[in-house]
């Protein structure tokens, strides 16, 4: 009987041994390995020589670099999740809507999310290429230009290009959150709020906002974190380049890492990301979740 | 001048200026007088507008499809260009010819592999297994087999003439590999400086001085 009372209440942990120690293994350990390598003192070829400290923090914050990469991976972050969570709301609020054509319109927009970042950054790399870029033929062809243009005269507009890129692959996953609430919401409530002689902005947001924002907040936050930590779209266009200019700190922190083979710092780097990750995503989290309790 | 290969640009520059990485005592030379003429001379040929536009981003698989393609007139590359432009698809006549030098003498960049051994205190027995090994590979007929099967330029004469006779276009190459300077990678600041020259030449592109970013570099460098 005893044996019995004791599986019993053993049994929900057995269950999720699995995930513990999947968790554990791919993700508690891998986290741990980070924080460890950025308090050590680490050789080129990668060996653990001691405990260093905040040595390797010291040196990352004391870089002039460091404060230019930050800077521009706040701008990166802020514009790309930003712009693509307007734009993808006011796309899935057409979405919503009957027209002809509706279905092809959506599967359209799912076409950005759906090709690979490398292959989306490598092309719109050669669209905007002042020498042979796509953009330039077509502009000359309609006769809207007369010679080559130079799309990325500064390391401002390369920038501006980067984030462009990044929305335009941002904007279907917030279309299709945003699409997945407004589906959810009765058509009743705008029934009665037509009854009551409410305009589309009332509508918009007293009715709609409220009820889809559980969906933006899940967006917001995912977005957050993915946009902050993308890799591929920086890469192939810039590679950081000029003079870390178009440096975010995932890519600067793997030149760090991969080509000066300062992996204690690049850890470092990666630490601190870590770090305003979590600030960021629990802050927005948990102002997000708060007023929704007080809206309930 | 790209993150990946801006190394290249300041050997090129530099050597053929009479400067270069290190003097013969293999001390590192990074802001001498003649590099820092070699870079303002690279920087000054972009802002007037002589190269293609973009050195910082554009990369030799850029420059070396617009050169197949006859969109620009000169190119510095390795000798599997007539192969990349073949396997590209394109069809151009064009020539070979050494890097230009303002010292008389013109100097290539050469990239090598190594075979190492590392210093175990090896025995009279196990030293003379190495030799032999070295002996039966660069063997002169053995050797030159093995170059032709790889496409690289060869390390010794015998290899050289295998391939001059082989391929009537890489004569021209394998006459330049006398003139190859190497990069100084066995020092162990390498990795700083390849990134650190490749850093300097971005940050001249965009209006900074160059005494001023290599009297940084070889400060943080050398101390």
């Amino acid at each position: 009987m005893k044996k019995k009372k004791i599986l019993r209440a053993a049994g929900p942990y057995i269950w999720l041994l699995p995930s513990i120690l999947l968790m554990t293994v791919f993700i508690l350990f891998p986290i741990f390995e980070v924080f460890r390598t950025s308090l050590s003192e680490v050789s080129k070829a990668g060996i653990i020589k001691g405990f260093a400290g905040l040595d390797n923090f010291t040196k990352v914050v004391k870089s002039s670099t460091f404060g230019l990469v930050l800077k521009n991976t706040l701008v990166w972050t802020i514009v790309v999740v930003g712009l693509s969570t307007l734009i993808g709301f006011a796309l899935a609020i057409v979405l919503n809507n009957e027209f002809r054509g509706r279905k092809i319109a959506r599967a359209i927009v799912v076409f950005p999310w759906a090709t690979s970042l490398i292959i989306q950054a490598g092309v719109w790399k050669f669209i905007i290429n002042q020498d042979y870029g796509t953009l330039n033929t077509l502009l000359m062809k309609l006769g809207i230009i007369s010679g080559n243009v130079n799309w990325t005269p500064t390391p401002g507009t390369y920038f501006a290009w980067e984030c462009w890129v990044g929305i335009f692959v941002t904007i279907p996953f917030v279309t299709f959150c945003v699409l997945s609430g407004l589906q959810s919401i009765d058509a009743s409530y705008y029934e009665s709020a037509t009854v009551d002689g409410a305009g589309f902005w009332q509508k918009l947001f007293n009715i709609t906002l409220p009820l889809v924002k559980s969906s933006l907040t899940v967006s917001t936050v995912l977005n957050i974190i993915y946009v902050f930590n993308s890799f591929p779209i920086i890469w192939t266009i810039t590679k950081g380049d000029p003079a870390n200019r178009t440096d975010t700190l995932v890519t600067y922190l793997y030149k760090q890492a991969f080509y000066k083979g300062r992996t204690g710092e690049a850890a470092a780097i990666s630490v601190i990301g870590f770090l305003i990750l979590c600030v960021c995503a629990s802050v927005y989290m948990i102002l997000s979740l708060r007023k929704e309790d007080q809206d309930a | 001048m790209t993150t990946d290969e801006g190394q290249a640009a300041f050997a090129y520059y530099t050597w053929n200026n009479g400067g270069g990485f290190v003097d013969e005592n293999g001390d590192w030379t990074l802001n001498s007088d003649a590099n820092v003429e070699a870079i303002e001379y690279a920087i000054g040929l972009v802002n007037a507008g002589y190269t293609n536009s973009d050195p910082a981003n554009n990369t030799r698989y850029d420059l070396q499809d617009m050169f197949g393609a006859g969109q620009i007139a000169m190119v510095i590359a390795p000798n599997s260009l007539p192969t990349y432009i073949a396997d590209g698809g394109h069809e151009v006549n064009f020539g070979v010819a050494s890097i230009p030098t303002n010292t008389g003498e013109s100097v290539s960049a050469g990239v090598m592999d190594r075979f190492m051994c590392f210093d175990n205190g090896y025995s009279e027995e196990e030293l003379a297994a190495i030799s032999t090994f070295f002996d039966y590979f660069y063997d002169d007929e053995r050797y030159s087999e093995w170059v032709l099967m790889e496409g690289f330029l060869p390390a010794t004469i015998a290899g050289g003439e295998a391939v001059a006779a082989s391929d009537e276009s890489m004569a021209a190459w394998v006459d330049i590999v006398g003139s190859s300077k190497f990069y100084p990678t066995a020092k162990a600041e390498w990795a700083d400086v390849k990134q650190g020259v490749i850093d300097v030449e971005q940050r001249a592109l965009l209006g900074e001085d160059v005494r001023t970013l290599l009297d940084e570099l070889q400060a943080d460098i050398a101390g």
